[in-house]
């Protein structure tokens, strides 16, 4: 087992870190940048070593200096955690190059798995359903025009190197087709250095079904049970939950063994994502793959119990699974909502600033990840996501009622929060009947906010 | 151009912070004239290899100076304050604005960048800051003179961490 891991990563994920590491009796090294030395990771690490200033291409990007700070911290393995450098194949493998391990999967799925376009011939080959798209990349605006026409409209002009919502242009009629390609191509050149992109058929009002699998290098895989991850705003997840109610048993079976093909062709080793989309029709579609620990992966841990971030330092070490499939009973139901520091009134611009106070709900079923403490500052340099909170009950309304309670204690003062705009979706009807696809956030959100104006002025509050 | 109010407060520090002990200023039918009385109230605080406080000594060494120092030397302030002429004769740290294993010699050729008494041109290279074999000059951010070396050839260096003191030239 590692003596000593380098964490590559900040905030709340590097805190999870930690304390599973802690659990485990391995010594952390925290890799933080100038703007985060007064973090609350930086203080709960074992050790801690400043790699660069704020900006994070100078230093949670800052692969040499990482790589080096592990060194001379006798790490024996680095985790990435999620973001980042996390599906960076060329990191992965500078870091075993220098003698330690990478906490995720090999370089080189992480490399077939980061060319979306080459993952979904992958999955393909093997008989698994992808969305109905073009044969490959596609080179010309005029063969994106002829594989558009034979789709059918609406299509999304997507890039191979681009993956997580990113690279992606819409175009739902033959006109829009030349614009949605060269704008496609110019972002992905742009943002991922890598113009290739392919159509595939936009699925109208989809959900958004993500299966979790675990794979050691034993050959054992097993699938933990699927996350709903349809309640997004602009293709950030905001609330997920387990289980997802559009699924029968029949459809849930086909996707879990899916996933699990999905694993094997890919040669997967470690904790990863298989991402689908279910029509309206009960029809699933091969998305992506996801190589890394994700954001929702405490929502699998309370359905199943098991620590996902404890069996990817397992792996890791060369051990196998400590579960098998048969193990694997995900019960209740759980609901994650994640809190950012931004403004939902404001269009959900960030608001950065000093949280001058802060205070999280606790009890039974009640779960926080976060890196937050009263005088903790949330810094404009990364994302806005200051905590997540979880929550697990037997069913899916008491559930909802316990993340009312959790969400009325949870006090986070000094910068703004989207926490009372959660709070009322805990009551929107439609959420309430289970009813909702990935445009259920868009398209509610103004009543949200209306509903939200309306209830502080009858509270008498400004502001 | 008249005096104003806010530049007779400037001449004001700059003469209490200066050697001077008596300044008679002539412009345009206005005249300052500022005298000191007695010793200097700020003690003289030799200018000492771990100062941990550079700004505040820098303007009690500057009563100890003979010239008047008005510019910004160029040193890297521990505070970053920058509104306050650093022209004394604090050395100033050198931090590490990379991270990686810092040389104080050349690992080929065994030629020294860096030693204690060292004289150094604002520019010039005083170290290398080696990361994944990819090798970056570290320069001397003033001309003057390399105090002490606070690390060891070949040490790891955390992104901030002092390198060394250099002590600035007098100025011209």
């Amino acid at each position: 087992m590692f003596r000593r891991i380098l964490i590559a990563n900040r905030g709340e994920i590097a805190m999870r870190l930690i304390r599973c590491m802690k659990e485990m009796g391995i010594e952390s090294v925290l890799a933080y940048s100038a703007e985060d030395a007064d973090s609350l990771p930086v203080q709960m690490a074992t050790e801690s070593v400043c790699i660069g200033p704020a900006a994070a291409s100078a230093s949670y990007l800052n692969q040499a200096a990482l790589v080096e700070a592990a060194k001379a911290a006798s790490c024996d393995a680095v985790h990435p955690g999620y973001g980042f450098l996390s599906e960076n194949a060329d990191f992965a493998a500078l870091v075993r190059e220098n003698g330690m391990a990478f906490i995720g999967p090999d370089p080189e799925t992480i490399r077939l798995m980061g060319d979306k376009e080459k993952a979904r011939e992958l999955m393909k080959k093997n008989g698994i359903p992808t969305v109905p798209g073009s044969d490959g990349l596609v080179d010309t605006a005029d063969e994106a025009v002829r594989v558009a026409d034979s789709l059918g409209y609406p299509v999304l002009v997507k890039a191979s190197a681009g993956g997580g919502g990113r690279g992606m242009r819409r175009a739902s009629c033959r006109d829009e087709v030349m614009a949605a390609y060269q704008d496609a191509r110019a972002e992905a050149q742009a943002a991922f250095g890598d113009s290739s992109v392919y159509l595939e058929k936009e699925i109208v009002r989809p959900h958004h079904i993500e299966f979790q699998i675990l794979a050691d290098r034993y050959g054992g895989i097993v699938q933990l049970g699927e996350r709903d991850c349809s309640m997004q705003r602009r293709r950030q997840k905001m609330i997920e939950e387990a289980p997802a109610g559009c699924l029968t048993p029949r459809l849930r079976a086909k996707m879990a063994k899916a996933a699990i093909t999905a694993a094997k062709a890919s040669g997967y080793v470690s904790a990863g994502t298989v991402e689908f989309v279910v029509d309206q029709q009960g029809n699933f579609y091969f998305i992506e793959m996801n190589t890394r620990i994700q954001v929702e992966h405490c929502v699998t841990e309370m359905e199943t119990g098991i620590d996902l971030v404890r069996e990817q330092i397992r792996i890791a070490a060369g051990m196998k699974l400590s579960v098998r499939q048969t193990d694997i009973h995900p019960a209740g139901h759980t609901i994650e909502v994640r809190i950012n520091a931004e403004d939902p009134q404001q269009a959900f611009a960030p608001s950065p600033g000093t949280i001058s106070f802060a205070h999280f709900p606790g009890g039974g079923g009640v779960r926080i990840e976060s890196a937050v403490y009263s005088g903790s500052r949330v810094s404009p340099f990364y994302d806005s996501m200051i905590a997540k909170l979880i929550v697990h009950a037997p069913g899916r309304q008491e559930a909802i009622h316990k993340m009312r309670a959790a969400l009325e204690e949870l006090t986070i003062e000094g910068v703004r929060t989207n926490i009372n705009y959660l709070y009322l979706m805990m009551f929107q009807r439609d959420y309430l009947l289970g009813q909702f696809d990935t445009s259920f956030i868009e398209e509610n959100t103004e009543k949200i906010l209306k509903w939200e104006k309306a209830c502080r002025k009858k509270a008498g509050l400004t502001g | 151009m008249e005096l104003e109010l806010t530049d007779i407060e400037r001449i004001i520090v700059l003469f209490e912070r200066s050697d001077l002990s008596e300044l008679d200023l002539k412009n345009n039918g206005q005249r300052l004239r500022l005298k000191k009385a007695g010793a200097s109230a700020i003690g003289q605080e030799a200018a000492s290899g771990d100062s941990s406080n550079p700004a505040g000594e820098a303007e009690a060494a500057c009563a100890a100076k003979t010239k008047n120092h008005l510019r910004d030397s160029g040193c890297i302030e521990k505070d970053g304050r920058s509104d306050v002429p650093a022209g004394g004769m604090t050395a100033a740290e050198l931090k590490a604005p990379l991270t990686g294993v810092f040389h104080t010699k050349n690992p080929d050729g065994g030629l020294v960048y860096a030693e204690p008494g060292k004289k150094v041109q604002k520019g010039e290279t005083v170290g290398l800051m080696e990361a994944m074999k990819m090798m970056s000059e570290i320069k001397a951010p003033v001309s003057g003179t390399i105090v002490s070396v606070e690390v060891g050839d070949a040490d790891f260096c955390e992104y901030g961490k002092v390198l060394m003191l250099i002590q600035p030239d007098e100025d011209m």
